[in-house]
Protein backbone atom coordinates (compact mmCIF):
# COMPACT_ATOMS: atom_id res chain seq x y z
CA UNK A 1 0.00 0.00 0.00
CA UNK A 2 1.15 3.17 -0.67
CA UNK A 3 0.78 6.26 0.78
CA UNK A 4 -1.94 8.28 -1.75
CA UNK A 5 -3.16 11.61 -0.62
CA UNK A 6 -6.38 10.04 0.42
CA UNK A 7 -4.57 7.36 2.98
CA UNK A 8 -2.20 9.97 4.25
CA UNK A 9 -5.73 11.92 5.08
CA UNK A 10 -6.86 8.58 7.12
CA UNK A 11 -3.57 8.54 9.04
CA UNK A 12 -4.08 12.08 9.83
CA UNK A 13 -7.36 11.52 11.31
CA UNK A 14 -5.85 8.28 12.76
CA UNK A 15 -3.77 10.61 15.13
CA UNK A 16 -6.30 13.29 16.02
CA UNK A 17 -9.04 10.44 17.57
CA UNK A 18 -5.78 9.01 19.23
CA UNK A 19 -5.72 9.55 23.23
CA UNK A 20 -2.63 8.35 25.30
CA UNK A 21 -4.77 6.19 27.59
CA UNK A 22 -7.96 4.48 25.21
CA UNK A 23 -10.28 1.40 26.18
CA UNK A 24 -9.22 -1.84 25.11
CA UNK A 25 -11.95 -3.45 23.13
CA UNK A 26 -12.77 -5.90 25.91
CA UNK A 27 -13.29 -3.72 28.37
CA UNK A 28 -15.25 -1.16 25.69
CA UNK A 29 -18.20 -4.20 25.31
CA UNK A 30 -18.80 -3.84 29.26
CA UNK A 31 -19.22 -0.19 28.64
CA UNK A 32 -21.17 0.65 25.74
CA UNK A 33 -24.40 -0.73 27.76
CA UNK A 34 -24.03 2.71 29.64
CA UNK A 35 -23.43 4.93 26.69
CA UNK A 36 -25.75 3.68 24.45
CA UNK A 37 -28.60 4.12 27.16
CA UNK A 38 -27.55 7.36 27.88
CA UNK A 39 -27.53 8.33 24.34
CA UNK A 40 -30.86 7.27 23.67
CA UNK A 41 -31.67 9.08 26.29
CA UNK A 42 -30.22 12.49 25.14
CA UNK A 43 -28.38 12.81 28.40
CA UNK A 44 -25.01 14.36 28.59
CA UNK A 45 -22.01 12.10 28.09
CA UNK A 46 -20.18 11.21 31.43
CA UNK A 47 -16.36 10.73 30.80
CA UNK A 48 -16.28 6.70 30.30
CA UNK A 49 -19.05 7.37 28.15
CA UNK A 50 -16.83 9.69 26.04
CA UNK A 51 -14.41 7.58 26.03
CA UNK A 52 -16.73 4.63 24.76
CA UNK A 53 -17.45 7.07 21.86
CA UNK A 54 -14.34 7.79 21.40
CA UNK A 55 -13.25 4.47 20.87
CA UNK A 56 -15.99 3.30 18.74
CA UNK A 57 -14.71 6.13 16.48
CA UNK A 58 -11.37 4.67 15.95
CA UNK A 59 -12.15 0.84 16.36
CA UNK A 60 -14.78 -0.28 12.89
CA UNK A 61 -15.30 -3.35 15.12
CA UNK A 62 -16.46 -2.32 18.06
CA UNK A 63 -18.38 0.92 15.54
CA UNK A 64 -20.68 -2.38 13.64
CA UNK A 65 -21.28 -3.54 17.17
CA UNK A 66 -22.57 -0.62 18.37
CA UNK A 67 -25.02 0.07 15.48
CA UNK A 68 -26.28 -3.09 15.80
CA UNK A 69 -26.59 -2.93 19.24
CA UNK A 70 -28.39 0.97 19.27
CA UNK A 71 -30.71 -0.83 17.09
CA UNK A 72 -31.48 -3.16 19.83
CA UNK A 73 -32.02 -0.81 22.76
CA UNK A 74 -34.37 1.31 20.30
CA UNK A 75 -36.38 -1.28 19.83
CA UNK A 76 -36.99 -2.20 23.30
CA UNK B 1 -41.91 -12.20 24.48
CA UNK B 2 -39.91 -9.28 24.24
CA UNK B 3 -41.47 -7.59 27.62
CA UNK B 4 -40.64 -11.22 29.21
CA UNK B 5 -37.39 -10.81 28.91
CA UNK B 6 -36.43 -7.04 28.84
CA UNK B 7 -39.25 -6.11 31.67
CA UNK B 8 -36.69 -8.18 33.98
CA UNK B 9 -34.88 -6.17 36.44
CA UNK B 10 -31.45 -6.86 36.95
CA UNK B 11 -31.15 -8.05 40.25
CA UNK B 12 -33.83 -10.86 39.03
CA UNK B 13 -31.29 -11.48 36.34
CA UNK B 14 -28.20 -12.03 38.15
CA UNK B 15 -29.93 -13.85 41.02
CA UNK B 16 -32.29 -16.01 38.75
CA UNK B 17 -29.52 -16.89 36.75
CA UNK B 18 -27.17 -18.05 39.35
CA UNK B 19 -29.94 -20.02 40.55
CA UNK B 20 -30.82 -23.67 40.49
CA UNK B 21 -34.03 -25.09 40.28
CA UNK B 22 -37.35 -23.22 38.27
CA UNK B 23 -36.39 -19.64 39.07
CA UNK B 24 -32.69 -20.94 37.49
CA UNK B 25 -34.38 -22.33 34.45
CA UNK B 26 -36.84 -19.81 33.76
CA UNK B 27 -33.73 -17.06 33.68
CA UNK B 28 -32.08 -19.18 31.34
CA UNK B 29 -35.09 -19.70 28.70
CA UNK B 30 -35.36 -15.92 28.93
CA UNK B 31 -32.11 -15.52 28.24
CA UNK B 32 -31.67 -17.80 25.46
CA UNK B 33 -34.49 -15.84 23.93
CA UNK B 34 -32.96 -12.61 24.84
CA UNK B 35 -29.72 -13.20 23.14
CA UNK B 36 -31.63 -14.95 20.03
CA UNK B 37 -32.81 -11.35 19.56
CA UNK B 38 -29.78 -9.94 19.27
CA UNK B 39 -27.78 -12.63 17.32
CA UNK B 40 -31.02 -12.39 14.67
CA UNK B 41 -29.94 -8.56 14.15
CA UNK B 42 -26.15 -9.13 14.07
CA UNK B 43 -26.89 -12.19 11.72
CA UNK B 44 -29.83 -11.90 9.90
CA UNK B 45 -28.43 -13.40 6.65
CA UNK B 46 -27.82 -16.72 7.99
CA UNK B 47 -30.18 -19.67 8.12
CA UNK B 48 -31.65 -20.89 11.21
CA UNK B 49 -29.67 -23.30 12.27
CA UNK B 50 -26.27 -21.60 11.85
CA UNK B 51 -28.33 -18.78 13.83
CA UNK B 52 -29.41 -21.58 16.63
CA UNK B 53 -25.60 -22.21 16.97
CA UNK B 54 -24.46 -18.76 17.51
CA UNK B 55 -27.16 -18.03 20.07
CA UNK B 56 -25.95 -20.69 22.15
CA UNK B 57 -21.98 -19.55 21.86
CA UNK B 58 -23.48 -16.47 22.78
CA UNK B 59 -25.62 -17.39 25.74
CA UNK B 60 -22.02 -19.42 26.88
CA UNK B 61 -20.65 -16.30 26.62
CA UNK B 62 -22.89 -14.07 28.58
CA UNK B 63 -22.85 -16.42 31.17
CA UNK B 64 -19.18 -16.52 31.59
CA UNK B 65 -19.01 -13.10 31.93
CA UNK B 66 -21.74 -12.63 34.37
CA UNK B 67 -18.84 -10.95 36.67
CA UNK B 68 -18.10 -8.41 34.34
CA UNK B 69 -21.30 -6.67 34.40
CA UNK B 70 -21.04 -3.91 36.56
CA UNK B 71 -24.73 -2.90 36.61
CA UNK B 72 -23.79 0.51 34.76
CA UNK B 73 -26.93 -0.34 32.42
CA UNK B 74 -29.57 -2.50 32.26
CA UNK B 75 -28.39 -6.07 32.21
CA UNK B 76 -30.63 -6.88 28.81
CA UNK B 77 -28.45 -3.74 27.08
CA UNK B 78 -25.10 -5.44 28.53
CA UNK B 79 -25.94 -9.12 27.38
CA UNK B 80 -26.95 -7.76 24.14
CA UNK B 81 -23.96 -6.29 23.42
CA UNK B 82 -22.20 -9.60 24.72
CA UNK B 83 -23.85 -11.47 22.68
CA UNK B 84 -23.55 -9.09 19.51
CA UNK B 85 -20.02 -9.14 19.85
CA UNK B 86 -20.29 -13.15 19.97
CA UNK B 87 -22.23 -13.52 17.16
CA UNK B 88 -19.82 -11.05 15.05
CA UNK B 89 -16.75 -13.00 16.29
CA UNK B 90 -18.22 -16.26 15.00
CA UNK B 91 -19.42 -14.96 12.03
CA UNK B 92 -15.74 -13.42 11.09
CA UNK B 93 -14.44 -16.70 11.51
CA UNK B 94 -16.87 -18.67 9.14
CA UNK B 95 -16.67 -16.04 6.83
CA UNK B 96 -12.59 -16.27 6.88
CA UNK B 97 -11.94 -20.14 7.22
CA UNK B 98 -14.97 -20.31 3.99
CA UNK B 99 -12.99 -17.77 1.73
CA UNK B 100 -10.70 -15.40 3.26
CA UNK B 101 -6.96 -15.75 2.36
CA UNK B 102 -4.04 -14.91 5.11
CA UNK B 103 -1.77 -11.60 4.76
CA UNK B 104 1.72 -12.93 3.83
CA UNK B 105 4.69 -12.09 5.30
CA UNK B 106 5.49 -9.98 2.65
CA UNK B 107 2.52 -7.47 2.77
CA UNK B 108 3.63 -6.39 6.19
CA UNK B 109 6.60 -4.52 4.57
CA UNK B 110 4.13 -2.79 1.98
CA UNK B 111 3.34 -0.10 3.77
CA UNK B 112 5.49 2.15 2.55
CA UNK B 113 6.20 6.02 2.20
CA UNK B 114 6.00 5.90 -2.19
CA UNK B 115 4.02 8.38 -4.67
CA UNK B 116 4.48 12.40 -4.64
CA UNK B 117 3.13 14.18 -1.31
CA UNK B 118 0.23 16.53 -1.83
CA UNK B 119 1.16 19.90 -2.08
CA UNK B 120 -1.49 21.67 -2.05
CA UNK B 121 -0.70 22.94 0.56
CA UNK B 122 2.10 24.02 2.56
CA UNK B 123 1.68 22.27 5.77
CA UNK B 124 0.31 19.27 4.24
CA UNK B 125 3.36 18.55 3.12
CA UNK B 126 5.14 19.15 5.98
CA UNK B 127 2.75 16.68 8.45
CA UNK B 128 3.09 14.17 5.22
CA UNK B 129 6.75 14.28 5.54
CA UNK B 130 6.90 13.54 9.43
CA UNK B 131 4.29 10.68 8.60
CA UNK B 132 6.64 9.20 6.48
CA UNK B 133 9.61 9.60 9.05
CA UNK B 134 7.89 7.73 11.62
CA UNK B 135 6.61 5.06 9.25
CA UNK B 136 10.17 4.37 8.16
CA UNK B 137 11.42 5.00 11.35
CA UNK B 138 9.23 4.36 14.45
CA UNK B 139 7.10 1.84 13.68
CA UNK B 140 7.48 -1.79 14.39
CA UNK B 141 6.92 -4.20 11.45
CA UNK B 142 3.77 -5.20 13.06
CA UNK B 143 2.73 -1.97 13.83
CA UNK B 144 2.67 -1.29 9.76
CA UNK B 145 1.04 -4.24 9.45
CA UNK B 146 -2.46 -3.17 11.57
CA UNK B 147 -2.59 0.30 11.02
CA UNK B 148 -2.03 -0.97 7.34
CA UNK B 149 -4.92 -3.36 7.46
CA UNK B 150 -6.89 -0.60 9.38
CA UNK B 151 -6.22 2.05 6.27
CA UNK B 152 -7.29 -0.82 3.70
CA UNK B 153 -10.17 -2.22 5.52
CA UNK B 154 -8.87 -5.85 5.81
CA UNK B 155 -10.60 -8.06 7.34
CA UNK B 156 -10.07 -8.33 11.55
CA UNK B 157 -9.97 -12.27 11.22
CA UNK B 158 -7.39 -11.96 8.59
CA UNK B 159 -5.12 -9.97 10.79
CA UNK B 160 -5.61 -11.68 13.76
CA UNK B 161 -4.13 -15.09 12.35
CA UNK B 162 -1.90 -13.47 9.92
CA UNK B 163 -0.18 -11.54 13.23
CA UNK B 164 -1.21 -14.32 15.68
CA UNK B 165 -2.64 -12.35 18.51
CA UNK B 166 -6.35 -11.67 20.49
CA UNK B 167 -7.87 -8.65 19.48
CA UNK B 168 -7.17 -6.72 22.40
CA UNK B 169 -3.68 -6.90 20.97
CA UNK B 170 -4.58 -5.70 17.70
CA UNK B 171 -5.79 -2.95 19.04
CA UNK B 172 -2.84 -1.90 21.11
CA UNK B 173 -0.59 -2.86 17.72
CA UNK B 174 -2.78 -0.45 15.83
CA UNK B 175 -3.22 2.27 18.92
CA UNK B 176 0.54 2.23 19.25
CA UNK B 177 1.38 3.23 15.86
CA UNK B 178 -1.41 6.17 16.03
CA UNK B 179 0.24 7.16 19.30
CA UNK B 180 3.66 7.23 17.67
CA UNK B 181 2.53 9.13 14.81
CA UNK B 182 0.82 11.59 16.89
CA UNK B 183 3.64 12.03 19.20
CA UNK B 184 6.02 12.86 16.14
CA UNK B 185 3.90 15.14 14.93
CA UNK B 186 3.95 17.26 18.02
CA UNK B 187 7.47 16.58 18.58
CA UNK B 188 7.59 18.38 14.87
CA UNK B 189 5.75 21.17 16.34
CA UNK B 190 2.79 20.12 14.52
CA UNK B 191 -0.75 21.40 16.05
CA UNK B 192 -3.99 19.51 16.08
CA UNK B 193 -5.73 22.34 14.48
CA UNK B 194 -2.89 22.34 11.76
CA UNK B 195 -3.95 18.77 11.13
CA UNK B 196 -7.59 19.53 10.84
CA UNK B 197 -6.75 22.14 8.68
CA UNK B 198 -4.31 21.11 5.78
CA UNK B 199 -6.89 18.09 5.74
CA UNK B 200 -10.37 19.55 6.08
CA UNK B 201 -10.93 17.32 8.71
Amino acid sequence: MQLDPETIRKLARFTLETRPEELSCDDWIHMVGEYVEAAQRGLPLNERQARVARHAAGCATCHAELEVLRELVDGE
Amino acid sequence: MIQASTQRSTEAWLRDLRATGAAGRAAHVALHELVSRAVARAAHSVDESTREDLTQVAVLRVLTHLDRFEGRSRFSTWAYSVAVRAAFGELRKVSYRSGGEALSDETSGQLEATGPAPTTVAERGEIVEVMRRVIARELSVRQRTAIQGELAGTPQAELLIALNINRNALYKLFHDARKKLRDGLAAAGISDDQVRDAFDL
